[in-house]
């Protein structure tokens, strides 16, 4: 089980912009881990995504290029990574996307567990990993 | 010789061009990892393990992928904001 935190990353206009947020271990090829903080957002579909300066300081392997369609409607680009990440314990080599703006885990990466999301700042948030997901 | 970064994306997509028709006709779908140095390719059901089938192949591989009959094979909108409280 991974837990972390909501937290607002923005106040605009007297509205808050929560967000939940945890904190996974994510190395490059010289697999010396570092923590990083990342938001949860279901509505990217990959497994990770990090800023350049992020995936410099990791010295993550760049492997090709991906596509993705933004909420405006537009198509990008984004350059596409190697990371090790530990996700319930165990090390997974996954894709990360470049993309500017706070760390994300995507859809991807948690698929196969499930997230409860208690959303009012400060609020919990538990992964936990189910078995036999996907199959009651 | 090695596809250019600056060149992945219009190497890729003229691969993919090529094997388009037959992709979307028998692997709607499907994720296509195309391998823009040597133009080999993987079929799969995901990116990251059509992309690992393609690096036992290929350990060098630079990669493009397509989802064939979609537009692009990801959904993503990062805020570009940086500030964090924790």
């Amino acid at each position: 089980m991974m837990t972390g935190k909501v937290v607002v990353l923005a106040r605009e206009g007297g509205l808050d912009w929560l967000a939940p947020c945890v904190e996974i271990s994510v190395a490059g090829g010289d697999r010396v881990f570092h923590t990083e903080t990342a938001v949860v957002d279901t509505g990217f579909t990959g497994w990770l995504a990090m800023p350049g300066e992020t995936i410099e300081r990791l010295g993550l392997t760049p492997y090709g290029q991906r596509q993705a369609n933004q909420a405006s409607g537009d198509v990008e680009m984004f350059d596409i990574h190697s990371a090790l990440v530990l996700w319930h314990d165990a090390l997974r080599a996954v894709p990360v996307h470049r993309a500017e703006g706070t760390p994300l885990i995507g859809m991807s990466l948690l698929s196969g567990s499930r997230l409860i999301v208690d959303s009012w700042e400060g609020g919990d948030v538990v992964i936990e990993e189910v078995a036999n997901a996907g199959q009651n | 010789m090695a596809v250019k970064r600056e060149d992945i994306a219009t190497v890729g997509r003229a691969m993919y061009a090529e094997i388009r028709e037959e992709m979307e006709a028998n692997h709607w779908g499907k994720m296509v990892i195309i391998d823009v140095n040597s133009g080999d390719y993987e079929i799969g059901d995901d990116d990251l393990t059509t992309t690992m089938r393609l690096f036992e192949r290929r350990p060098d591989a630079m990669t493009w992928g397509e989802r064939a009959g979609y537009s692009a094979p990801y959904y993503i909108n990062n805020t570009r904001i940086k500030m964090f409280k924790l």
